[in-house]
């Protein structure tokens, strides 16, 4: 997302999801987050629904269980940002339809369990529809190319949405 | 997640206004699509968020422009082809990249090449004054934003980018402050040669 305005909060959130996929060794079998591919494939423990769609419960399900401490699909609560998770899970729970929850998950268990992905990255896009937009992509060479060669390829995930009305005030405008 | 805060415009301009700004960012779009045909350009009139985004999809590279932005009052047309030359940048303008996003080049950067690059080549002569008005528009609107919505760029401050379109413009270096950004997002991992 490269944007004539960026904004903090948006930076932080983006900047979490793409570190937490840029190495999928702990995704693999055997690995901290191997329960985590389990639950987004078809033998999942998590059940959808409706009220509790099924991000909003992978990311609950998975809370205080990131290596090192801390939730594994919400980045650390931060003093200057106390409505970016509220936000976030407001969008997950009431915004994102269905459909695109199913079509992220899809993509993250095929690119987990592909074996030759070498991270998922996120990205977002203002539209006046809803929808989710998935692509291989190569790491770029130093001349800005991309570099086709193995071990280089990644998945990368387009959320396309209308702003969120999530109801949250908005956060403290001092900069830090 | 860029879709948090964005204010929108939902502007009292007459039809006729708007029709004249709607043929102007066609006009510009059109213009940047022919010099950069590798871009696809697209101009979303309907959503009023004041801003534009650099996208990319596989192969494919995107620049979108949102209709809160053209109906902008204060935006003319040098605010919005610097805009579009901004987002071009994003997919042209080389290293340093994005340190969260690596797609796509680093914000001051973007504004680098837009100004030093990209405005010469579609405006010749006219390029640098184009370009400094455009900035101050962009700047001014950036810093109204820093007290509407969550925090803008801590890597980016609006002053420091009215300086980056500067010296692109006037073809001197990027500047300090755009050097110090950068090297504050990335911490001690930072060995970025300017």
């Amino acid at each position: 997302m490269g944007a004539l305005i960026v904004t903090k909060g948006t930076r932080r959130l983006a900047h979490y999801l793409n570190t937490l996929f840029s190495n999928l060794t702990p995704f693999a079998p055997g690995g901290a987050y191997a329960n985590i591919v389990t639950d987004l494939g078809p033998n999942s423990t998590i059940t959808p629904s409706p009220k509790y769609p099924f991000l909003y419960q992978l990311s609950e399900a998975y809370r205080g269980k990131r290596i090192g401490g801390g939730d594994v699909f919400y980045p650390d609560s931060h003093g200057k940002h106390p409505n970016l998770l509220p936000r976030w899970k407001f969008f997950l729970r009431k915004e994102l339809d269905p459909t695109w929850h199913d079509t992220i998950r899809e993509a993250l268990y095929q690119a987990l369990t592909a074996g030759d992905y070498n991270k998922i990255v996120f990205d977002s896009v203002v539209d006046s529809a809803q929808y989710v937009m998935v692509a291989d992509e190569y790491n770029f060479t130093a001349d800005g190319n991309e570099n086709n060669a193995a071990g280089t390829k990644y998945l990368k995930i387009v959320l396309v949405t209308p702003a969120t009305q999530a109801p949250y005030p908005l956060d403290d405008q001092t900069p830090h | 997640m860029s879709f948090f805060n964005w204010p929108v415009q939902f502007s009292q301009c007459s039809p006729h206004i708007m029709g004249r700004r709607k043929r102007l960012a066609e006009g510009l779009l059109d213009l940047f699509s022919s010099t950069f045909p590798d871009i696809n350009y697209e101009m979303f009139w309907d959503v009023p968020i004041l801003n534009a985004q650099a996208w990319r999809l596989g192969a494919k590279r995107y620049v979108r422009l949102y209709g809160g932005l053209i109906r902008h009052p204060s935006v003319t047309k040098a605010g919005l082809a610097l805009t579009i030359a901004h987002e071009t940048g994003h997919h042209l303008g080389g290293p340093p990249y994005d340190p969260d996003l690596p797609w796509i080049t680093w914000q001051g950067q973007a504004d680098y090449w837009a100004a030093r690059t990209a405005m010469p080549l579609l405006f010749g002569e006219k390029a640098c004054n184009l370009t400094l008005r455009g900035a101050r528009e962009i700047i001014k609107l950036h810093s109204a934003m820093v007290s509407v919505f969550e925090e803008d760029a801590p890597d980016l401050l609006p002053e420091c980018r009215y300086s980056i379109f500067e010296a692109g413009a006037r073809g001197r270096n990027m500047p300090t402050c755009g050097q110090a950004a950068f090297a504050e997002i990335l911490g001690d991992s930072c060995n970025f040669k300017w």
